[in-house]
């Protein structure tokens, strides 16, 4: 009996080995991708260009966000993928910010994950969020998802302030 | 003795939380390029109306 389990208890474990190695291959693949993008969006700035590349990779990244299965990868702070989401949300070397469809997107996404802090630390996520509070630029529905996310990101951190003086 | 404990009382932040809350979300000098060269364009375009 146990000769025929077992061998299937290893396939299965093996093939959920090969799936978190793929997802994380996935994953690796498409911070490259984006890094690359905003250079490459820099570069057709510099020239008074469109910057289309991040917008390319934009369905790419937001399924990754959006799918629940994957959550535990996507918010891992070693696979810091949230810290390539915020090289999308950065305003261009010209100060004007990406496409409104990166933003929309990105922030809807953002604003059903639940991140932590130790994501926030290593991510810096929190850092380019603020500033789409700050900057006139971003459409007022923008703007009230980022100050949302700025409230809730931060209420953690104060209410430990407020447990510790009681 | 007074003046020790009023500080975190009038932010209700203690210098843990303070420290947190800079490593999150930046001390202003993250993206202050970006927001200057928003306000020298907007200054820019209300001097040219």
């Amino acid at each position: 009996d146990n000769a025929l389990k077992n061998p299937t208890k290893r396939r299965r474990k093996k093939d959920e080995i090969d799936l978190e190695e793929a997802l994380d291959d996935q994953i690796a693949n498409l911070k490259v991708a984006i890094e690359k993008a905003c250079v490459a969006d820099n570069e057709a700035r510099d020239k008074h260009m469109a910057a289309t590349h991040k917008l390319k990779l934009l369905p790419q990244v937001t399924a990754l966000l959006n799918r629940t299965s994957v959550q535990d990868a996507v918010l891992d702070p070693e696979t810091n993928f949230l810290q390539s989401v915020k090289y999308l949300l950065e305003p261009l070397n010209d100060g004007s910010l990406p496409a409104y469809n990166i933003q929309r997107d990105i922030f809807n996404a953002l604003a059903k994950l639940p991140i932590n802090k130790d994501v926030l630390l290593s991510s810096g996520i929190g850092k380019v969020v603020f500033f789409y509070t700050k900057s006139k630029r971003p459409e007022a529905s923008i703007k009230r998802i980022a100050e949302r996310l700025v409230g809730e990101w931060s209420r953690p951190i104060l209410k430990r302030t407020d447990d510790y003086k009681k | 003795p007074r003046d020790k404990g009023l500080a975190p009382g009038v932010t209700g932040l203690d210098e843990d939380a303070l420290e947190d809350m800079e490593a999150i979300f930046g001390n202003g000098e993250d993206y202050y390029w970006a927001l200057n060269m928003e306000q020298e364009e907007s200054d820019r375009e209300r001097e040219e109306q």
